[in-house]
């Protein structure tokens, strides 16, 4: 019979911490919370794997979960009641499991098994047990190995934030991901930090992981950041502390990317896609620090076509926390996102802030939210193909990223701000995100608790090279306007007027050389007491669909303007701007009459605002 | 609780709660768990094993914050417990640390390392206040009981450590540093952090033949890696080895072309390209 030991000799192996030789079979140990572990692999004959009984199943108190998975390993753990064997049987049968791997040796209650020599993009059945017994498995208890790094393959990601409540509301999220995927695996399941609260304990991470996400662990690959409650008893310096101990991430590179030498911060490859995980919370931040060396020759190495990097503290929030605050949100923004931004990020992911907050595709913005205007916008509009058009991103120059908070799987904190600049989508509802990647197409979504999509954007990669090096080209604002969805109001929107993704329903690319009517102009001066502030205009639609309307002004004021149907008085966007012009695209009915409302929020400004039939061209 | 920041805060919990309490809880996980502890402190016994938890949470919750007298006061009330409470005694140290008092750090850290000699985070405090109180030898000789100790250092322990060593007055500190990173590199699967730091240490002593070497082992691992190529050919260039460098461009030319044009064109790969390019002109020339 084959296998694994054969596969190993011809193995890449690059586990270079405290190695020995067990039976020529590479082994090594690694922390433990609660015993010694060993992580191993061993191969017997078929005829030595027989199982003669079922173990009951209130011995398993932990998983099986899946680790640091590649396209050719993957380890898989899980805890017992009592010290045992540890023993995993796999096959890409679910009725013939004709494969072992197995520690050589002792007994544990911790269980971490390193399976090598797997066949690349391969869905394995498997079951977890000792020498001559097993838990029960079943048809959905599998592992697939990643493609063939390079390969485009299509990829489901699934992204929780905060998640770590152990309670109703985060049960929710996890339902209406389960109902949205069909119950099938996450290809890539990530975890933005602050997984069980309040200080990351173990008692915490079996009630707010474990007991919470059982079957989702069973065949999805869990990869995580530190996040600060979790930091509140792990150690990234040490590596040690439950955390540490709950999860195996890649050192050394062995899921693809170069070795960081800590699994603090680490990358891994799936398909034609790079994911980077950074310590925001413990590791050193500054930029000429490790981690920030690490990261540089990390994007230099990679060869992927997309790059998704994530980390707990938000480079850009106006949450639950303030990103413009000084401290790791700042160091993070000011230190690792030019890095990211060279190698050309596609999308970055944070949580703690517990909200929504999703970017425009936006570069080269390091400062403070105040600093934010038009030269950092690469595609102002909101990233949808039936809105105003997917984010383009063309090879070279300056080609952007989008910024996504969701850090709101597990709770939400209303009545903030939730008014950055960068942001184009703000939600203060529970909801997890999941991103599609398909050649050189990423879909991503934000689904809240009730299963609504709440928010959507694509963006594409196209094959045009832009030979532009600067940063300041400006595409600006007014290429693509800014979301009919908008900002809703910071935690308060029940679900009213924007639709989520599936929006703009009406004319849409809005090409049509329309006219350009004035809807009206006047003086505000947000600095003064005594004049005006804010003024306002009805106006009646001109045709029943697509519509642009655009706010002007003529000094660095901070603009707000919000559009309100007068028949119900429901709000239909709000757009903060810090740079003029600014517009909204979205859809307007002919049969409504509607309310603009402009005002400066901090100096002296004289504006013009106007409309046109279709969006912006 | 007497020290003054304590009862500020209180009587500003007091007073403000109601009004602040979204933006309290939005803004400062510590600060609700601080109230948390307080409130969990005033219901337990002053002498139970509870009190003592409940005292070091809140003590380094507090240090984490950079309120050094409230968290200095709950350590002290822990030593009034238990005097050789190890949690306390490094958490001391480390907030002595914090503050760059290397003195009183050093002392603390030797309170516990005389309880247990291999705690390696106090063995860290010991080394780091050594290197403020200007004993770069004896901080290097702790450091590395410390990382001796370790299960899992990081990179950063090693680095942190080489750095001591140049700061001693000894003549070979430089190889010793490169030595103690070359250490770590094979410890921990070769982090290219550790080379890097390797690799400069090389230039600043002139050794670049040690410095080619070491590019080409990290570009076996990682032959995408293409500033390391452009860095290896302006060495070769540098020690008139034309031929090798004219080649080594020639492959980072071949390799830029080869990669997904996301990856080729972002902005780092163009800026290799340009100094690729640059370099070329010696080789045509």
């Amino acid at each position: 019979m084959c296998c694994v030991a054969s596969s190993v000799a011809n193995a890449d192996i690059i586990h270079l911490g405290k190695p020995w030789n067990l039976l020529g079979i590479d082994a090594y140990q690694v922390n433990a919370l609660q015993d010694f572990v060993d992580e191993s692999i061993y191969s017997e004959p078929e005829s030595n794997i027989a199982v003669d009984s079922l173990l009951a199943d209130g011995m398993l108190v932990r998983g099986p979960y899946l680790q640091k998975a590649s396209h050719n390993q993957i380890t898989i753990r899980w805890r017992t009641t009592s010290k045992r064997a540890s023993v995993v049987r796999y096959g890409t049968n679910p009725n013939k499991l004709n494969r072992v791997a197995r520690l050589p040796k002792g007994a544990r209650i911790n269980h971490v098994v390193l399976i090598k020599g797997l066949t690349p993009d391969t869905r394995y059945y498997y079951s977890v047990g000792g020498n001559n017994d097993s838990f029960a498995s079943s048809e959905d208890q599998y592992f697939e190995t990643h493609p063939v790094p390079g390969t485009a393959s299509p990829t489901r990601i699934w992204v929780l934030g905060d998640s770590g409540t152990a309670n109703a509301k985060a049960a929710a999220v996890r339902d209406a991901y389960e109902e949205f995927n069909g119950g099938s695996h996450a290809d890539v399941w990530l975890m933005l930090g602050d997984n069980a609260y309040n200080t990351g304990t173990d008692e915490e991470y079996q009630r707010a992981v474990f007991d919470m996400y059982p079957q989702t662990l069973r065949n999805s690959v869990l990869w995580s950041t530190l996040g600060n409650h979790d930091g509140h008893t792990a150690d990234s310096a040490t590596q040690s502390g439950p955390y540490y101990n709950i999860f195996n991430f890649p050192d050394a590179g062995q899921s693809g990317g170069v070795a960081s030498g800590t699994e603090a911060y680490y990358s891994f490859d799936y398909g034609n896609i790079h994911f980077v995980s950074l310590d925001s919370y413990e590791t050193n931040r500054s930029p000429t620090g490790a981690m920030a060396n690490w990261l540089r020759n990390d994007l230099a190495a990679t060869t992927q076509e997309w790059v998704i990097a994530f980390w707990h503290h938000p480079a850009y929030s106006k949450g639950s926390h303030d990103s413009d605050e000084p401290g790791r949100m700042t160091q993070m923004r000011e230190n690792f996102l030019p890095i990211l931004e060279d190698h050309g990020v596609d999308l970055v992911l944070a949580g703690h802030s517990h909200s929504y907050e999703r970017s425009r595709l936006i570069d080269g913005h390091y400062g403070p939210s105040s600093t934010f205007d038009s030269s950092h916008v690469v595609d102002g509009g909101n990233g949808r193909p039936n809105g105003s058009g997917a984010y383009q991103k063309a090879p070279g120059g300056n080609r952007g990223a989008v910024y996504s908070v969701a850090g709101s799987s597990g709770k939400v904190t209303k009545d903030v701000g939730l008014d950055h600049p960068v942001m184009i989508r703000n939600l203060a509802e529970l909801g997890s995100m999941v991103i599609d990647v398909n050649g050189n197409q990423l879909n991503a979504v934000f689904l809240n608790d009730s299963g609504n999509v709440r928010d959507s954007f694509r963006i594409v990669h196209t094959d045009t090279p832009v030979d532009t090096v600067a940063g300041t080209d400006g595409a600006g604002t007014d290429g693509g306007g800014t979301d009919g969805g908008g900002t809703d109001g910071g935690g308060t929107d029940g679900g009213g007027t924007d639709g989520g993704g599936t929006d703009g329903g009406g004319t849409d690319g809005g090409t049509d050389d329309q006219a350009v009517v004035e809807l009206g102009r006047g003086s505000l001066d947000g600095s003064s007491a005594t004049a005006p502030k804010w003024r306002s205009v009805a106006f009646d639609p001109l045709a029943t669909g697509e519509h642009t309307i655009r706010v002007d002004w003529d000094t660095a004021a901070d603009i707000r303007y919000s559009l309100f149907r007068i028949s119900d008085g429901v709000r239909i966007a709000t757009n903060v701007a810090a740079a003029s012009p600014s517009a909204w695209t979205g859809y307007l009915d002919a049969s409504e009459r509607y309310r603009l409302g402009v005002w400066s929020t901090n100096d002296v400004a004289d504006f013009r605002a106007t409309i046109q039939t279709g969006a912006a061209p | 609780m007497s020290d003054r920041y304590s009862s500020a805060r209180r009587a500003c919990t007091a007073v403000c709660c109601l009004l602040w309490a979204g933006v309290i809880f939005a803004h400062s996980d510590h600060d609700v768990e601080i109230d948390q502890l307080d409130h969990q402190l005033e219901e337990s016994s002053a002498t139970d094993t509870d009190a003592l938890s409940l005292l070091l949470r809140r003590a380094d919750l507090h240090r984490q914050q950079a309120h050094w007298q409230a968290a200095l006061a709950d350590y002290r009330a822990v030593e009034r417990i238990q005097v050789d409470n190890q949690r306390m005694l490094l958490g001391t140290a480390q907030l002595y640390m914090d503050q760059r008092e290397f003195l009183a750090a050093s002392q603390w850290s030797e309170r516990l390392l005389s309880i247990e000699s291999d705690h390696i985070q106090a063995l860290l405090v010991q080394a780091r206040a050594q290197t403020g109180l200007g004993n770069p030898q004896r901080a290097t000789d702790t450091f590395a009981r410390a990382i001796k100790l370790m299960e899992t250092p990081t990179p950063e322990h090693f680095l942190e450590h080489a750095q001591i060593v140049l700061q001693t007055s000894k003549e070979n500190a430089a190889a010793e540093a490169i030595a103690i990173v070359d250490a770590g590199a094979s410890r921990l699967g070769h982090p290219v952090s550790l080379h890097s730091f390797a690799l400069e240490r090389e230039l600043e002593q002139g050794q670049e033949l040690a410095a080619v070497e070491r590019i080409e082992k990290v570009l076996a691992r990682y032959p995408v890696l293409l500033p390391w190529q452009l860095h290896k050919a302006e060495l070769l260039l540098s020690l008139q080895r034309a031929d090798e460098a004219c080649l080594t461009l020639k492959n980072v030319e071949n390799k830029l072309q080869q990669l997904p044009p996301q990856r080729g064109k972002s902005r780092a790969m163009q800026a290799v390209s340009a100094s690729a390019a640059q370099l070329q002109l010696s080789c045509s020339g």
